[in-house]
């Protein structure tokens, strides 16, 4: 045991104490901050005084006014924009005309939009097919600024049933009290009565994304040192003097304790500064499964290790790690894929096997839990059958180490490796 | 032949084979390594010695046969006994070199505390203590090779294994070595070293194991090993041809050279019996002399000839 920890000691101090530690500890959440908020500032120092310019013919002139007033409120609630209004009481008799004349400005950027009001527009609905009916009220604008037309587009027809309802005289006031009314009328709540908000969907879904990235990030950081960390052992032959004072089983778990004890460390800076830095952007995590966070956590974390280093033990050179490494990672994201099937249907076959086999249980049980209550019985499932996968990748591991780390030169086959294995 | 010493203290090896796939690395080796030696295992790359060591180190497990230590225990009951010097850089390159040793010693069950005075007593004794807080890459690979020579004692073991511990040293550094490894051995402590270098397991050695092919051709006390063969070959110069010795019966191979020869008897017969013959043929002799043959040349005749080797094992024994 105590060989384990003289293993582990080194190599967490081998990574740790190295420059390249220090600095991606340092950059690397400068640098996820500033890929998260540069673009956020970027994105108010462009937009801080958003001018919309509406050039506007209204041929009823009665609808400018309204559509004034309800442009202020909404300026008053979102301050990014703003709009001004250019009446023309000069153009020309008919939409065509209007847009003729007047698109130059839209080229040039001098206006926003160019909109036409018929003077029909007030006249009585009919029930006419939509396609038999000439438009009555037509926006122009640039492609790229679709998006923003389209809340122009609601604002003017709510602006517009707003004056057609008005001219119905006394009606019109009950009538938008009972669409008022209407709209508070319908609840959704949850199993236990208690009020589901959009954040709480947003939690269940984050939590699992969450989980799936740290582990990602300690994986990857830890099966990265450990392949690195074998392979110099290999071929500097310091695998000789470990091998003659310890066994394989002790120098591999004293390694996966050590770089996995290293790339923790890492990610608990990084989770730390994340947190804080969540607590700012108020993102939604879910803490209530903390303590199965914590178990699937370390589960998931042997299993990868394990497998890793495995990897590391058969291969000579980094570049020969890296694609054995890659489909390994690839089972491990997987869940973050489909992470919102598993969500939006927790109990459903697909969200059911991905949590019971090992490889995906982690991501994808914890996506499970925050979505609903997962049945006792699956969990323990879950557990054992993850418990068992490690003990057993612990196993077989160390019969491919055991050989491979002093198999120098050809990578060995796979036939060989299930030999290697069968031997043990 | 050698002095006699408890059998438990020695090291047996017993019918020890290993092959890697295909390749026989070593072939029914059965050797004694008595306590308290100085022992080579030699021959050329590739013969099998490193197996032989990784074996007695129980890093791998021979196919078949057995090999004990002091007493009927393994390697691997007595790895803290064992001091152990891989060939070639078996070294972390950015650490520390106290550090390193410090963690070597740490490998072998000691604490940091009690090895640091002796290695720093061994940094001393190579003139390496004022390089102690240097990182190993930073060295010399001479001074690399002594810092695993130190990692290797750091925790004072019984039993030194070193692979080709001469390699990358100067000759200074080499005779430094060679004296340390001497004043070892008065202290009581078994060494055993593989070199494919003749001349330095020659001065050094008691005992020798040559090795090629996997197969050990030729073992046992240097002293021994060296008279016996030295009985066997008289070199002689000489006026008058002295073909007719072909035929005498004790002759076991005759090479010459204009006045020149060289004459291998066979076991049981004496040099005298030759002069003899000569003076009754009345060749006149300007040198009788017995050849005491170096190590490689004894190697290089082993190698040649491995059927007289292999008789010559059967007669020694």
């Amino acid at each position: 045991m105590r060989r384990i920890w003289v293993i582990a000691k080194r190599d967490y101090l081998a990574v740790v104490r190295t420059k390249g530690f220090l600095l991606s500890l340092i950059f690397t959440p400068i640098l996820m901050a500033g890929l998260i908020f540069l673009p956020i500032g970027i994105q108010k120092l462009v937009n801080r005084k958003q001018e919309l310019h509406l050039e506007i013919v209204d041929q009823t002139r009665m609808i400018t006014p309204h559509l004034f007033r309800t442009l202020q409120q909404i300026v008053k609630r979102n301050r990014k924009v703003s709009y001004k209004l250019h009446i023309n009481n000069k153009a020309p008799k008919s939409a065509q005309a209007f847009f003729k004349t007047y698109r130059p400005l839209l080229k040039k950027k001098r206006r926003f939009a160019l909109v036409w009001f018929d003077k029909n527009i007030l006249a009585p609905p009919t029930s006419a097919p939509k396609k038999k009916r000439p438009p009555l009220v037509q926006i122009r604008v640039k492609s790229k600024d679709f998006i923003k037309a389209s809340m122009l587009k609601r604002t003017i027809s709510a602006v517009i049933m707003r004056i057609r309802l008005l001219r119905l005289g006394a009606v019109a006031k009950e009538v938008m009290q009972i669409r008022r009314d209407s709209q508070s009328l319908v609840e959704i709540s949850g199993v236990e009565g208690e009020r589901l908000k959009v954040e709480a969907f947003l939690k269940s879904f984050m939590t699992g994304i969450i989980f799936i990235i740290l582990l990602f990030m300690t994986i990857q950081l830890t099966g990265h040192n450990l392949v690195t960390s074998v392979i110099e052992e290999k071929s500097s032959r310091i695998m000789e003097v470990l091998l003659s004072s310890i066994t394989p089983t002790q120098l591999m778990v004293g390694k996966v304790l050590g770089l996995g004890a290293a790339g923790l460390t890492m990610v608990s800076v990084f989770t730390c500064v994340g947190y804080i830095g969540s607590m700012n952007a108020n993102i939604p995590i879910q803490l209530e499964n903390l303590l199965m966070f914590v178990v699937y956590y370390i589960l998931a974390f042997a299993l990868y290790s394990f497998l890793l280093a495995g990897i590391g033990s058969i291969c000579t050179t980094e570049k020969e790690a890296q694609q054995l490494m890659a489909p390994v990672m690839m089972t491990l994201i997987l869940p973050a894929i489909v992470n919102m099937a598993i969500t939006e249907n927790p109990d459903g076959t697909l969200a059911i096997v991905l949590s019971m086999f090992p490889f995906t249980a982690p991501g994808a049980m914890l996506s499970r839990m925050g979505a609903t209550s997962v049945p006792l019985l699956q969990v323990l499932l879950s557990i054992g059958l993850m418990l068992l996968a490690s003990l057993m990748m612990m196993w077989i591991s160390v019969q491919v180490f055991r050989i491979g780390v002093l198999m120098y030169g050809k990578r060995p086959s796979i036939k060989e490796i299930i030999r290697w294995v069968r031997a043990g | 032949m050698s002095t006699p010493s408890p059998p438990s203290q020695d090291i047996h090896f017993r019918q020890v084979s290993k092959s890697f796939g295909d390749i026989h690395a070593v072939k029914n080796i059965s050797l004694r390594i008595p306590h308290g030696q100085l022992y080579g295992f030699l021959g050329p790359n590739g013969a099998g010695k490193t197996t032989c060591l990784r074996m007695l180190l129980s890093i791998i497990l021979p196919d078949s046969g057995e090999i004990t230590l002091f007493g009927g225990a393994t390697a691997w009951d007595l790895r803290d006994e064992i001091g152990y010097l891989p060939e070639e850089r078996g070294l972390y390159k950015r650490m520390k070199v106290l550090e390193h040793l410090k963690f070597l010693a740490e490998l072998k069950g000691k604490t940091a505390k009690e090895a640091e005075p002796r290695i720093m007593k061994w940094l001393e004794t190579l003139d390496l203590a004022d390089r102690c807080q240097d990182k190993v890459m930073d060295l010399s690979k001479g001074n690399q090779q002594k810092i695993q020579f130190i990692g290797a004692l750091a925790h004072d073991p019984k039993l030194l294994v070193l692979d080709e511990v001469f390699s990358g040293l100067d000759p200074i550094n080499a005779q430094q070595i060679r004296a340390l490894l001497m004043q070892l051995k008065e202290e009581g402590k078994t060494i055993i070293f593989s070199t494919h270098i003749m001349e330095h397991a020659e001065q050094i050695c008691d005992g020798i194991c040559l090795v090629h092919k996997g197969q050990c051709v030729l073992e046992g006390p240097l002293d021994d090993l060296k008279r016996h063969h030295g009985n066997n070959r008289i070199r002689i110069e000489h006026i008058g041809d002295i073909a007719f010795l072909k035929e005498k019966p004790y002759t076991a191979s005759l090479r010459s050279r204009g006045n020149e020869s060289e004459l291998r008897i066979h076991d049981g017969h004496e040099p005298e019996e030759v002069i003899k013959d000569l003076l009754e043929a009345n060749i006149k002799l300007r040198t009788f002399q017995l050849a005491n043959p170096s190590l490689n040349e004894l190697f290089m005749e082993m190698v040649e000839h491995p059927s007289e080797a292999s008789m010559q094992e059967v007669t020694n024994a």
